[in-house]
């Protein structure tokens, strides 16, 4: 388990951006995992990761209030987000954005209209300013062209990044991704994690990452989360770079170390000097 | 049966030339191996060891080996297993380079899996992908509680439903128009050919079982009625409603379920839109809207395909069979056939999103929750005609 220190060190003064404490998740009364229990600030890049079947999925969906969780706390911005008082949870949602795996468009609607929809639910801005905002945020992900196809009409890549505009839609403080690098090939995923990187950096945004691929982590990951399937327990929080080489637990710096090469190719600041 | 079949094609499609041949020399002591041990050409069971080996040391000789692949290498490594039980030894000799190699990494492979079966359970390592097997009891218990579960959730699936009609009511609702406008013209436009031709047809079947058992009493006069009423009370809105649960009603499903495997109902349920406002709500209102105005025009198309029987084969004027369709039909009978349609309507769009909201993330279960929607739709639909019946006969009209 992460020691006192660790969050300390993550959590400085200001309310964390998201506080997980002591929390066990699962289906039904089956629990996965249990204790996971971690800070992240505001503008960090955090990543969780895990073996298949360590519950990373499932922590996303407590985290993003599709499951209630078992046991423990979710907050946001230092308010509890508790699925009993569905107003308040609501209202941290739009807070938040979320990415899903394959961008989860709506396929009865346009880019344009997907980017749209959140904008007409939660705002009473008039509709010349919505199209104008969804245009703005799909140029943000360099769709700028493409507002009139729809879903069924563009490429893997595209349907996340189209997705990203519309989790962008609200301004979110902290963005969800899902496996934001699954069926994409390197290069486009290394282009979403450049737009990831460049969306926290001029935006601010924190970032939490559900992902197992390497060059991403080594790439973006400011600290990671280590959830581990057999011992159904994380195993650590921190930084991925130092915890390759220094983690007590060797399932942690296996993980970390089996790409270390080729993310230090892609990456040389990425590598220990 | 299933299972046979890919192997009887595989027997017909296999090549003509034969397997390898194994044997043991004079002696007992020396297995040769002869010709090709592929997987493609196929090749008896290696002969057991004549008599009792003991613990005598056999030679596998493989010098004679003109092909081979995974088949000789499980074959030597089924004898190797029997060796190791029974206790002699195996010495390979001339084996082709590599089969070696592979047949310690089969035994390393054998003999990790083992350990794993076999091994302790610790807490918490349990594999799930691996249940244990279950007796037929605890199948059928797991059974009985899955169904009930499935059953169970769709009283709550109304509920919601209502729930979702009330927001919708106090013009609270996110309702997507462009999703009931596609239902609309996907129920009006693209199902009234299909609907008005078996309803004509129906209306032409009932014309004539109907006149040749009245004709032996000369009461043909009494096909229109008959015609009529079976139209407008039952067969109207019954055809209408078993044709859409096939086209639309698994089309709802399919398509609920395939949003749900690209996670739309999450992203919706993070974006704070109920999916019943957005997915059900439009479904249901068109469905409800569009189902008594389909049954009306097909029971329509029913009277005319009486029309066209008796005029043609009976011999009634056209008049005669107006004036009697006419008599025939009161207020009463005009309206049963919309009221059920709605109740249909109202099932097909409920049951066909149940299903598919309910549908698990696979593409086969994307397929299996249309087929059951349409099962169930239809079942509905037959037991709900059932019910107006009874009622309809309680209360006389």
């Amino acid at each position: 388990m992460n020691g006192p220190t660790e969050q300390e060190k993550a959590a400085p003064e200001e309310t964390p951006a998201l506080a997980v404490e002591s929390l066990t998740i699962g289906y039904g009364s089956k629990a996965i995992m249990a204790g996971i229990d971690f800070r992240l600030r505001r503008g960090e890049i955090f990543f969780i990761l895990g073996g298949s079947g360590s519950g990373k999925s499932t922590l996303l969906k407590t985290l993003i209030g599709l499951i209630p969780p078992l046991k423990g706390k979710v907050s946001f911005f230092g308010q509890l987000f508790d699925g009993d008082d569905p107003r308040g949870q609501q209202a941290l949602l739009q807070r938040t954005g979320v990415l899903y795996q394959g961008g989860a468009l709506f396929s009865s609607m346009n880019l344009r209209e997907n980017v749209a929809l959140p904008l007409r639910i939660h705002t009473r801005l008039d509709e010349k300013t919505i199209l104008a905002l969804a245009d703005y945020k799909l140029r943000l992900v360099e769709l700028g062209m493409a507002g009139d196809r729809f879903p069924s009409e563009i490429s893997g890549g595209m349907m996340k990044r189209a997705g990203l505009a519309r989790a962008l839609a609200l301004d979110p403080e902290i963005l969800f991704f899902d496996e934001p690098s699954a069926g994409l090939d390197p290069v486009t995923s290394h282009q979403l994690d450049e737009t990831i990187r460049r969306l926290n950096h001029s935006l601010g945004t924190t970032v939490v990452v559900v992902s197992h691929e390497l060059a991403s982590i080594f790439a973006l990951a400011e600290r990671i989360v280590f959830l581990d399937a057999a011992s159904r327990q994380q195993l650590e929080v921190g930084d991925p770079r130092t915890l390759r080489t220094d983690s007590p637990h060797a399932t942690v710096r296996e993980f970390l170390a089996r790409g270390g090469d080729d993310s230090a190719k892609q990456e040389p600041p990425a590598t220990p000097a | 049966m299933c299972c046979l079949l890919p192997w009887v094609m595989a027997k017909r499609q296999g090549t003509k030339e034969p397997g390898g041949e194994a044997s043991w020399d004079s002696g007992g002591k020396v297995l040769r191996l002869q010709g090709p041990f592929t997987v493609r050409s196929g090749a008896d069971p290696f002969p057991p060891p004549p008599g009792d080996p003991g613990d005598a040391a056999l030679r596998v000789d493989g010098a004679g080996i003109s092909q081979w692949d995974s088949l000789l290498v499980e074959r030597l490594g089924g004898l190797a297993d029997e060796a190791a039980g029974k206790g002699f030894s195996l010495e390979w000799q001339d084996l082709p380079a590599g089969v070696e190699d592979l047949l310690e990494e089969r035994n390393r492979i054998t003999a990790e899996a083992r350990a794993a079966g076999a091994g302790p359970e610790t807490p918490g390592e349990a594999d799930p992908g691996a249940p244990p097997r279950k007796s037929l009891l605890q199948t059928v218990g797991r059974t009985t509680e899955e169904v009930a579960e499935r059953e169970l959730s769709l009283p709550l699936f109304l509920g919601q439903t209502v729930l979702s009609v009330g927001r919708l009511l106090r013009g609270r609702a996110v309702f997507q128009g462009r999703d009931f406008l596609e239902v609309l013209w996907e129920c009006s436009g693209r199902a009234l050919p299909i609907v008005l031709l078996i309803s004509f047809l129906t209306g032409l079947i009932f014309a004539f079982i109907g006149a040749t058992q009245l004709q032996r009493f000369g009461a043909e006069i009494f096909v229109p009625p008959l015609v009529s009423l079976a139209m407008f009370r039952e067969m109207g809105a019954l055809m209408t409603g078993i044709i859409l649960s096939g086209r639309t009603g698994s089309a709802f499903a399919a398509r609920i379920g395939s949003m749900k495997a690209n996670d739309e109902l999450n992203a919706l349920q993070t974006m704070g839109v109920s999916p019943f406002d957005f997915i059900v709500l439009p479904r249901l209102l068109a469905l409800v809207l569009l189902m008594p105005l389909l049954g009306f025009l097909a029971s329509w198309a029913g009277v005319m395909g009486g029309f066209l029987m008796s005029v043609s084969f009976l011999g009634l004027t056209p008049a005669t069979y107006v004036t009697q369709t006419a008599q025939s039909l009161d207020l009463a009978n005009f309206l049963i056939g919309p009221v059920k349609s709605v109740v249909f309507g109202a099932l097909i769009a409920l049951i066909g999103c149940q299903q598919g909201m309910a549908a698990g993330a696979s593409a086969s279960s994307v397929g299996r929750a249309a087929t059951s929607a349409v099962v169930q739709a239809i079942t509905w639909i037959i037991v709900a005609d059932a019910l107006f019946a009874i009622l309809m006969n309680l209360y006389g009209s």
